[in-house]
C-alpha cells in the first residue's frame, strides 16, 4: 500500500484586511498517524485544514504532499488530487439536502470518473459499516446529527483516502457517535492514511497519536 | 497509488463520464425544482410567443409567396402571330441557355368537338412540344414520350394510337366526364383519342380550356430520342419558359427574346412575370425582416431572464458549489454540470413550447410555421439558454471552498 504524508513548510497566510494567521509556520502529518489539531477559536485550525487540503493556496511557503509541492499545481490538478487522494469531513456534515443519503455518499465518484456500479457497492459497504445502511434512500433532513456525520464520514472514505482531514467532526455528536467517528479515524490511520483532526474535544485529543496546538 | 500517478480516468471511459455527468445534471434539474420550473416557463413561453407571432407570420408569408408563385412569378410567355416564323427550332436554341428550369412550345389552336356528340361545344386543341413533366396527369400516364402523331393534320382520318389529354375545363366542355373519349377536328375532320385528364400548371392556364396533343418524337426537338434528321420546323404559337428563380426572370426573358429567330419582332409578344417577381422579392424581404427582428429581440429577452434565474440559483447554492469544489470537482466539471442542467431543462421546455404553439395554431386554424422554422426556434431557444447560462456557470465554478464553507 502506498502511504502519504502531508506537510506545510514556512507557511504564511492571512485573510484580506486582517492580521496574518500564520507566518513562516510548519507542520505535517505522517502516514499512519492520527494527529489532533487544537487551539483557541480563530487561531486558524480550519484554515490550516483547507490549506493542507489544497483548497486554497498559501500566501507564502509550500504544501508538500508525498514530498511534491502540491500547492503550486494547476487548479484542475489540485481538484483531481482532492477527489482521488484526500478525504474531508466538514464541521456540519454538509450534505446535499436534495439528494438521498446514497447519492450524497456517491458524490465524489463523479469527480473521480469512477464507475457507478463499483461505487454503489463500496457506498453500501460503508453505510453498513457505520450502521446507517437502512437510511440509504432517506434525505439528509430526515437524519439525526450523528447519522449525518456518519454519512459525511462514508463520503470521505469512499476513495480510501491517503490523507483524511476532519474539521470538528465530533462537535455536535453524542458519545456513541463520537466513538464511531474516532474508530473510523483510527482504522484509516492503521490502514496507512495520514489523519489530521481539528477539534476542541478533549476526549478525541486524548486518543490521538500527537497533538498540534495553534 | 503515488501522487504522480493520480492522473487518468480510473478505468471509466469518456462515455461513462458523460453519462454520469448527464445523470447528475438531470438529478440536479429535478432536485432544484424552482429554478428548473422557472427556466421551463421562460423557454417554453419564448417558444410559444415566437411561434405564435413570427412563426405564424412566416407561415403567412409562405402562403403569400406560394400564391404569388402560383401566379407564375418565374414564367415567360411568348405568343407568336401566325406566319411570324417562330418554329420548333427555337427549342434547340433554348436548350443552350442557362437559368431555365423548363420550357415547352404549343402549336396553333384548332377547334375540336366531342366525336360522339354532333354539334358539341368546340374546344381548342394544340400540339405540345416538350418532354419534361410540366403538367400532372389525372388518372393517366405521363404526358411525355407518346407515340401519337400530329393527329389534326395527319394524312389519315382516324387514329387509335395514344392521343391527347384534356384539361378539366376542356373535358367538361366536351362532355368527357372521365377525360376519355375522342374528339374530331372541325377543320380537317380528323379524330383523335383522348386518353385522360391533365392538370395544367399555373403558368399554362392561359391556354384553358385546351386539349393537348403531344407531338410525335420525330417532330419534337425537345424529346430525348429525337430524330435529328426529321424536320423541326413546326410552327409555334405559344412558348412558355420557366426560369430557375423569380430574380432572374428579366435576364432570362432578354436571352429568350434574342434566340426566338423571328424576322419581324412585332409579330411576337413576350410577357414576363418580372414585376410580380419584384413584388415577391419585396414581400419576402419585408416579412423576413419583421420575423428576424421579432425572434432576435424575444430571444435576447429570454436569455437575460435565464441568466438571471441561473445567477440567483448559483447565489443561493454557493455552499453547494463550494462543497463540490472542496470534494474534488474541477471548474470545467461544474460548468459542464450547470450547462447540462440548463440544456436538459431548456430542451424539454422548447419541445413542450413548440408543441403547445403548433397545437394552438392548428386549433385556431392559423397558418402553421414550416417545420424547419419550428425546429430552428427550438434549437435557438436551447442555444441561447446555454449561452445565457455560461456566465453564471463560470461564476459557480470559481466559488472558493474556504470562503463558502468555513464556519467563522
Amino acid at each position: 500500500m502506498t502511504v502519504f504524508r502531508v506537510e506545510a513548510r514556512d507557511l504564511t497566510f492571512g485573510y484580506r484586511g486582517g492580521r496574518p494567521l500564520f507566518e513562516h509556520c510548519g507542520t505535517g502529518v505522517e502516514a499512519g498517524e492520527l494527529v489532533a489539531l487544537t487551539g483557541a477559536s480563530g487561531r486558524g485550525k480550519s484554515t490550516l485544514l483547507y490549506l493542507l487540503g489544497l483548497m486554497v493556496r498559501p500566501h507564502g511557503g509550500i504544501i508538500l504532499v508525498d514530498g511534491v509541492p502540491a500547492d503550486a499545481l494547476p487548479d484542475d490538478r489540485r481538484a483531481e488530487l482532492r477527489a482521488r487522494l484526500l478525504g474531508f469531513v466538514f464541521q456540519d456534515a454538509l450534505l446535499d439536502p436534495g439528494r438521498t443519503v446514497l447519492d450524497n455518499v456517491l458524490e465524489t465518484a463523479l469527480y473521480r470518473s469512477e464507475s457507478r456500479r463499483v461505487s454503489v457497492r463500496r457506498a453500501h459497504e460503508l453505510l453498513a459499516r457505520f450502521g446507517v445502511e437502512q437510511r440509504a434512500e432517506a434525505r439528509p433532513g430526515q437524519l439525526s446529527g450523528g447519522q449525518a456525520q456518519r454519512i459525511a464520514l462514508c463520503r470521505a472514505l469512499m476513495n480510501r483516502p491517503g490523507i483524511l482531514l476532519a474539521d470538528e467532526p465530533t462537535g455536535n455528536l453524542d458519545a456513541q457517535s463520537a466513538a464511531v467517528v474516532l474508530g473510523a479515524f483510527r482504522e484509516a490511520a492503521e490502514g496507512g492514511a495520514a489523519v489530521l483532526v481539528a477539534t476542541h474535544d478533549p476526549w478525541l485529543v486524548s486518543r490521538s497519536d500527537r497533538v498540534v496546538t495553534l | 497509488m503515488g501522487l504522480h500517478e493520480t492522473g487518468g480516468g480510473a478505468g471509466a471511459g469518456g462515455w461513462c463520464r458523460a453519462g454520469a455527468l448527464a445523470r447528475e445534471a438531470a438529478v440536479s434539474a429535478v432536485t432544484q425544482r424552482l429554478a428548473s420550473l422557472l427556466t421551463v416557463a421562460v423557454v417554453a413561453s419564448v417558444c410559444v410567443a415566437v411561434l405564435l407571432t413570427a412563426g405564424r407570420a412566416d407561415g403567412s408569408a409562405h402562403e403569400v409567396l406560394s400564391s404569388l408563385d402560383d401566379s407564375g412569378t418565374r414564367s415567360i410567355i411568348v405568343r407568336a402571330e401566325a406566319g411570324s416564323g417562330l418554329d420548333t427550332e427555337v427549342l434547340d436554341r433554348l436548350r443552350t441557355l442557362g437559368g431555365i428550369e423548363w420550357f415547352g412550345a404549343f402549336g396553333a389552336a384548332d377547334d375540336v368537338t366531342n366525336a360522339a356528340i354532333d354539334g358539341g361545344l368546340p374546344v381548342s386543341a394544340r400540339l405540345f412540344y416538350g418532354v419534361e413533366p410540366v403538367v400532372g396527369i389525372a388518372g393517366g400516364d405521363p404526358l411525355s414520350g407518346p407515340e401519337g402523331a400530329d393527329l389534326l393534320s395527319g394524312p389519315e382520318g382516324s387514329h387509335s394510337a395514344p392521343g391527347g389529354r384534356a384539361s378539366r375545363a376542356a373535358a367538361g366542355q366536351l362532355g368527357l366526364a372521365d377525360g376519355v373519349g375522342a374528339v374530331v377536328s372541325r377543320q380537317s375532320g380528323t379524330s383523335v383519342d383522348i386518353d385522360g385528364l391533365v392538370d395544367l400548371s399555373p403558368d399554362l392556364r392561359f391556354l384553358e380550356p385546351v386539349v393537348l396533343l403531344p407531338a410525335a418524337p420525330h417532330e419534337n426537338p425537345a424529346a430525348p430520342h429525337e430524330n435529328l434528321a426529321a424536320s423541326h420546323e413546326k410552327p409555334v404559337a405559344a412558348l412558355v419558359i420557366r426560369a430557375d428563380s423569380p430574380q432572374i426572370v428579366g435576364a432570362v426573358a432578354a436571352a429568350v427574346t434574342s434566340v426566338l429567330g423571328v424576322d419581324d419582332p412585332t409579330t411576337v409578344t413576350v410577357q414576363t412575370s418580372e414585376r410580380l417577381a419584384a413584388v415577391r422579392h419585396q414581400v419576402e424581404n419585408q416579412l423576413g425582416e419583421f420575423g428576424r427582428t421579432l425572434v432576435l429581440s424575444t430571444f435576447a429577452g429570454s436569455s437575460a431572464l435565464v441568466a438571471a434565474i441561473l445567477f440567483a440559483l448559483v447565489m443561493m447554492r454557493r455552499r453547494d458549489f463550494g462543497r463540490r469544489r472542496a470534494l474534488g470537482a474541477t471548474r470545467s466539471l461544474i460548468v459542464a454540470l450547470l450547462l447540462g442542467q440548463v440544456g436538459l431543462t431548456a430542451g424539454a421546455a422548447s419541445v413542450f413550447g413548440t408543441g403547445v404553439a403548433v397545437a394552438l395554431l392548428a386549433l385556431l386554424r392559423q397558418p402553421l410555421p414550416p417545420p424547419a422554422f419550428a425546429a430552428a426556434v427550438a434549437i435557438l431557444a436551447v442555444t441561447t439558454s446555454l449561452v445565457a447560462a455560461l456566465l453564471p456557470a463560470v461564476f459557480a465554478s470559481t466559488r472558493d471552498p474556504l470562503r463558502e464553507l468555513r464556519v467563522p
